[in-house]
């Protein structure tokens, strides 16, 4: 048993698993960071990322990597309209954050709602999966992936660029300082409006590409968002709201509790486990373990 | 009796009554084919005014009752040969109940939006942990032969429909129901005033599970077959927030109009797509948020928050 | 007679000492004026004694009995009632209703309806909301909602009022009216009052006693003109010259 806890396939595993989590994390944690919204449809846009990868796979034979500036494109795309149909004005009018927060909850829930069923309407529910660079290779007693390769090295680049973005650009660094404090960043003449633009932007489109490359390896149906959008919760919860950095070692973390507790007991284990840890954490601490109490 | 308790106590439950009657008659001197949307009529009625009892006055809004619902029904799947209905109805909602209960003092220190995901969680964990059970009992299904007719289920339907309306109405205008109230515009400063919000929510949490727990108990005699990942559905909690929201709230009324709008878009959308119809309830819970918060009520009554 | 006894209280959080060993009694029917910089431990003081927070050592004790174990909503019906520093009114119910509410809860005896109106008005009146009972909270100007904030607290009955800066923010007349006001309900309800200003004129005009805190201690008590003449005070409020070295 210790064997296979520390064999290179599960550590291979939980790299490709945690990376995939944490960019699912970094756009929720943008959105919900900057506006304070609450996207349980965040799974939801991963899911229609998922079908453009087969789609485009399907019916071109390209391989979806090369699509993803595509995909990216038509999440934030997404992204964009809802925000200049729905939130803008909601986030406008200055309302208290709860109201902003409970509002979001509500609407993201009948976006969810109708984006499920639209898809479902489109395209039935029959899961969908197609074979795209499943060459094996072998590393020692590893065997991995082509595909989940791609997934692990595609994640990797976009959190590092990510981070960069955040940390040396002007824009990433106006983003975090209208995570911290809104009101401040106000005042020293940031646009706000444009900031959230770009966060929403970024966070649809992070979430857009990691539903493309999880279609590479998983199958598609009109209903698997929720899994992720629960553990997206978990970890930018875990690794407190708004924080950038916790919410990437989260997703590690999150992927090593996964993956290790669905190796000792069994797979059903999994749903149980990410439910569980998604009410314990908020029970315990709906500010983030990792992370500092905001305002 | 001064005309003020007359317009409190008397009118609301002589219209409760003459609704009751209207609906149950009505559905009897229809076909089969009526008496089961009367059946689906009454049962969101009592599923939504039973929500209200907590959510709409505290405020808190819970994406959990499935929960209640789906523990009444298990009762019932599972100790049908054991027990006759009319013992396992109350017993699924005391189980329900209990369960609320238990959860309450963790579930209830959590606020605002945090608490709205919470008990969606904690829905699908029991949702997955009664799965796990069911695997490990081996049943992946329970058939149930021999259960009562429509018109049976009908009247115990209609009979938690009426309970649940005047369970709202009477907590609505009650002391208990002006602290609820009070816990939903300041939860601090209520407290500060007096309201002993952690009991008064605790208890809000637990009334508004039991009917939900007895009504589950009685929707599971409706299929032959009871299977865990039907009954705990998100789109039940889904679909009775959404017609809270449509209906309003703020009283006794709203759930039966949000009830009635949803039982007509259904019957109007019959022979389309399930998934048609879960569509544009999803737009009008979106328009509702966006357009009119306070429901059918609040544009009837002409405000708007 | 003394009606709140604090004695040696001190609230850290995480690593902060908000409240270092501050003592204070307030006797009935007195005014008592509490003073100290932003920061300086006077909210938190107040919510430690209206129940909101737990103190971290220290004991209060209310006409003779402990409190520092009990709820908010125990310490009201006890009564002490207190406001906010910054309003809370319940926005979605009328004047009136805010005030009912506090009675229905706050105030240890059973009202019938009709003395629970019959007090209504008088309070609402009294705090210059007469005529104003049916109007929508969220709907008052800034100044009718500290009154709204004192009429609800006068609604549970109390025998001490805890007053976290209702002045701030009026204007001087409003201030005027607020302490005409205040007086008037202190000799109508015999209360006792302990309240937080930052406007020093109406401190010194209501208080018999004034205490004042710094960085969570208590630095100087005495009656208005002893705090005024107070060395300590005066530095912690103006700075002293090596303050101003400070980056």
């Amino acid at each position: 048993m210790l064997d296979t806890l520390l064999s290179g396939q599960l550590l291979f595993s939980v790299a490709v698993l945690g990376a995939l989590y944490a960019l699912i994390g970094l756009g929720l944690n943008l959105v919900f960071g900057t506006m304070r919204l609450l996207n349980i449809a965040h799974g939801d846009f991963l899911m229609l990322g998922a079908y453009s990868g087969f789609w485009w796979f399907t019916l071109t034979g390209i391989s979806p990597l090369i699509a993803l500036p595509l995909t990216a494109l038509g999440g934030a795309a997404i992204g964009l309209t809802l925000y200049a149909l729905v939130f803008r004005q909601q986030l406008a009018k200055g309302l208290d954050p709860a109201v902003i927060e409970a509002r979001s909850l509500l609407l993201f829930f009948g976006i969810s709602v109708v984006i499920q069923n639209l898809t479902a309407m489109a395209f039935t529910a029959t899961p969908r999966a197609y074979r795209h660079l499943d060459t094996v290779y072998q590393l020692g007693e590893t065997a991995m992936t082509g595909n989940r390769i791609a997934t692990l090295i595609v994640a990797l680049t976009i959190l590092g660029a990510m981070l960069v973005f955040l940390n040396r650009t002007l824009f990433g660094m106006e983003i975090k300082a209208l995570i911290q404090h809104r009101e401040a960043a106000r005042i020293v003449g940031i646009n706000i409006n444009r900031v959230q633009m770009v966060s929403i932007a970024v966070g649809f489109g992070t979430v857009a590409i990691s539903g493309s490359l999880l279609s590479m390896t998983e199958q598609v149906t009109p209903f698997m968002g929720f899994r992720f959008t629960i553990a997206a919760f978990v970890v930018i919860i875990m690794g407190g709201l708004g924080n950038i950095l916790g919410g990437i070692v989260a997703g590690f973390l999150l992927a090593i509790i996964e993956i290790y507790a669905v190796t000792i007991f069994s797979a059903e284990a999994r749903s149980i486990l990410i439910y569980g840890a998604f009410v314990a954490i908020l029970i315990i601490s709906p500010q983030g373990l990792l992370g500092r109490a905001r305002r | 009796m001064t005309q003020m308790q007359a317009k409190q106590i008397l009118v609301p439950v002589a219209l409760t009554a003459l609704g009751a009657a209207a609906l149950y008659g009505g559905a009897l001197n229809t076909g089969p084919y009526w008496q089961v949307v009367a059946l689906t009529l009454a049962m969101w009625i009592a599923l939504i005014q039973s929500w209200s009892v907590f959510s709409g006055l505290t405020g808190y809004i819970s994406l959990g009752h499935a929960v209640a619902y789906g523990l009444g029904a298990y009762l019932m799947a599972t100790q049908f040969r054991e027990y006759p209905v009319w013992v396992l109805v109350p017993a699924g909602g005391l189980l329900a109940g209990a369960f609320a209960l238990i959860v309450a003092i963790p579930v209830l220190r959590i606020r605002g939006p945090y608490f709205v995901i919470l008990t969606f969680g904690l829905s699908e964990l029991v949702k997955f942990a009664l799965l796990r059970l069911e695997t490990a009992l081996g049943a992946s299904s329970r058939l149930l032969f021999g259960a009562p007719g429509t018109v049976e289920l009908l009247t115990w339907m209609i009979a938690l429909a009426a309970a649940a309306t005047l369970l709202r109405h009477f907590v609505g205008i009650s002391r208990f129901g002006r602290g609820l109230i009070a816990i939903r515009e300041d939860e601090t400063a209520a407290e500060t005033l007096g309201v002993p919000v952690t009991r008064y929510k605790v208890l809000a949490f637990a009334l508004s599970a039991v009917i939900p727990g007895m009504v589950g108990a009685v929707m599971a005699l409706r299929s032959t077959y009871f299977e865990v990942l039907q009954v705990f559905s998100p789109t039940l909690s889904f679909t009775i927030v959404t017609m809270a929201i449509i209906g309003g709230s703020g009283d006794a009324r709203g759930p039966v109009l949000g009830a009635l709008f949803l039982v007509s878009l259904s019957e109007g959308l019959r022979g389309a797509s399930p998934q048609l119809y879960l569509v544009l309830l999803g737009i009008c819970l979106i328009a509702f948020v966006l357009f009119a918060p306070n429901g059918l009520t609040g544009l009837l009554s002409g405000r708007r928050k | 007679m003394t009606l709140l006894k604090i004695d040696a209280l001190t609230k850290v959080f995480g690593g902060l000492k908000a409240l270092d060993a501050v003592s204070l009694s307030v006797e009935e029917g007195e005014i008592h004026g509490l003073m100290g910089a932003n920061g300086a431990g006077k909210t938190t003081l107040f919510s430690i004694v209206a129940g909101n927070q737990r103190p971290t050592s220290g004991s209060i004790q209310f006409a003779g009995a402990a409190i520092d174990r009990l709820r908010p909503d125990q310490i009201c019906r006890k009564g002490i009632a207190r406001t906010f520093q910054i309003v809370r009114p319940f926005a979605g119910l009328t004047v009136h209703d805010n005030v009912e509410t506090a009675m229905l809860f706050g105030c240890a005896e059973r009202l019938t309806a009709a003395e629970r109106s019959a007090r209504i008005e008088a309070i609402l009146t009294e705090c210059g909301l007469g005529g104003q009972g049916d109007q929508i909270a969220a709907s008052l100007t800034l100044s009718a909602r500290k009154r709204l904030e004192v009429a609800r607290a006068l609604g549970t009955a109390p025998r001490l009022l805890l007053l976290d800066e209702v002045m701030a923010g009026l204007t001087p007349t409003e201030v005027a009216d607020m302490i005409a006001a205040l007086r008037r309900v202190k000799e109508s309800h015999g209360l006792t009052i302990l309240i937080i200003e930052h406007v020093m004129s109406a401190l010194n005009q209501m208080s018999d006693r004034i205490t004042v805190l710094h960085h969570g201690q208590v630095i100087a008590q005495g009656d208005p003109d002893h705090i005024a003449a107070h060395p300590q005070v005066a530095e912690a409020y103006f700075g002293a010259d090596d303050e101003g070295d400070e980056p």
